[in-house]
């Protein structure tokens, strides 16, 4: 008798310690997310795309320039001191070291050390070798390794690599090899810059077919949407160069450049594009799709094309 | 008495037992899931996920 008893004992103890220890981490863990789903903002995995061009380029305007900053629009440190705090004052360094990176890079990146917050001080970094890239590509290649973030110095990487898209394509191009996470946008961007001023030597290096499908397809987007962005004609002439199996890739590029400047004229062009009508009609759709998602829907129906539709659709509706 | 004392026990043993089952399912119901590995923009290139990327890059129109 005595040994079941222990035997029910110890069970009872241990069922005791487990329903204890489930139910509370339970209980805990309920509530912890719920307080950190209430104290945290939702942020994206992806919480920074490429800074598109001319976005974030405060004037110095924007920040109050007078007559007491030089009368020319120009920021100094001591003045965002002396008329801005927190934020504002951040942003006003930020401002400064832009303004002065490309001719001294060196005391611009002591302005940015001014900042308090850390993510707009490497933001600033970034910047300041974007800024100098093109007079001293030295100090940039020197001063992007040293940043923290993986995702700044990636940033910093890419900057560098736009800037010298049209001074040197080869170096431009290296720059996007160390842009982490940006590689392959800053490849697009790069190569893209580089088509609008020497086609033969973008075509030449998407037609090294270099990585997987998306890096090499991508490639070809660049072109199309760079050039389009100045002439669609032009631009099919371009993705009519590419490799056959990414054409469509180029075409949609070409779709999404030309309706930068006019979605109408971009979808009429289409209509000139042959086999290629619908992939371009695909960019027109995407790329309205932050404007008029409506519109993108309706462009989607009119493709022929049911593979390309049936994504189409899929994507503007999601 | 021996035999109402053990009758106890095994009710009191199996309702705890219970009490633990309803515990553990609770956790494994509740439990909120783990944070996708190397999460947020701090990620090298290498560890995206390509399908990922590629939304990504769709999104902002660099494919098709």
């Amino acid at each position: 008798m005595g040994t079941p008893a222990f035997f029910l004992l110890f069970l009872l103890c241990l069922a005791s310690s487990l329903g204890a220890r489930f139910g509370l981490e339970a209980w805990l863990g309920a509530v912890g997310s719920k307080v950190e789903a209430a104290m945290a903002a939702p942020d994206s995995v992806m919480a920074l795309p490429p800074k598109p061009e001319g976005l974030d380029r405060t004037e110095p305007e924007q920040l109050g320039s007078s007559s007491e900053q030089g009368g020319m629009g120009a920021l100094t440190p001591s003045a965002c001191e002396k008329r801005y705090e927190g934020d504002y004052r951040d942003l006003c360094y930020q401002t400064a070291a832009r303004q002065t990176g490309a001719r001294d890079p060196v005391g611009a990146i002591e302005v940015c050390k001014k900042i308090t917050k850390e993510e707009l001080m490497f933001e600033c970094q970034a910047d300041v070798a974007e800024a100098s890239a093109v007079v001293d590509r030295s100090f940039g290649e020197g001063l992007c390794p040293t940043i923290p973030s993986v995702k700044w110095r990636g940033q910093c990487h890419f900057g560098m690599g736009l800037a010298l898209a049209e001074v040197d394509s080869s170096v431009a191009l290296g720059m996007c090899e160390k842009a982490e996470i940006f590689r392959d946008f800053c490849r697009h961007d790069v190569v893209g810059e580089v088509a609008l001023v020497d086609l033969d030597a973008a075509v030449a290096f998407c037609s090294r077919e270099e990585g997987d499908t998306l890096t090499r397809k991508t490639c070809w987007h660049g072109i199309g949407k760079y050039i389009a962005r100045r002439d669609q004609d032009e631009a099919a002439a371009a993705c009519d160069l590419a490799t056959a199996s990414w054409r469509g890739n180029c075409y949609h590029g070409l779709g999404w450049g030309s309706a930068e400047r006019d979605a109408d004229a971009a979808t009429a062009g289409c209509e000139k594009r042959g086999i290629y009508r619908d992939n371009c009609r695909q960019g027109v759709a995407y790329q309205q799709l932050r404007f008029d998602p409506a519109r993108s829907v309706a462009l989607c129906e009119t493709i022929k094309d049911d593979t390309i539709k049936t994504k189409c659709l899929g994507w503007v509706r999601r | 008495m021996a035999a109402s004392r053990k009758k106890k026990l095994i009710i009191g043993t199996v309702s705890l037992l219970v009490l633990a089952g309803i515990g553990a399912g609770a956790w494994v119901y509740l439990k909120p899931p783990p944070p996708p590995p190397d999460a947020g923009p701090e990620r090298t290139y290498d560890q995206i996920d390509r399908k990922e990327y590629e939304d990504w890059m769709r999104s902002l129109g660099y494919t098709e």
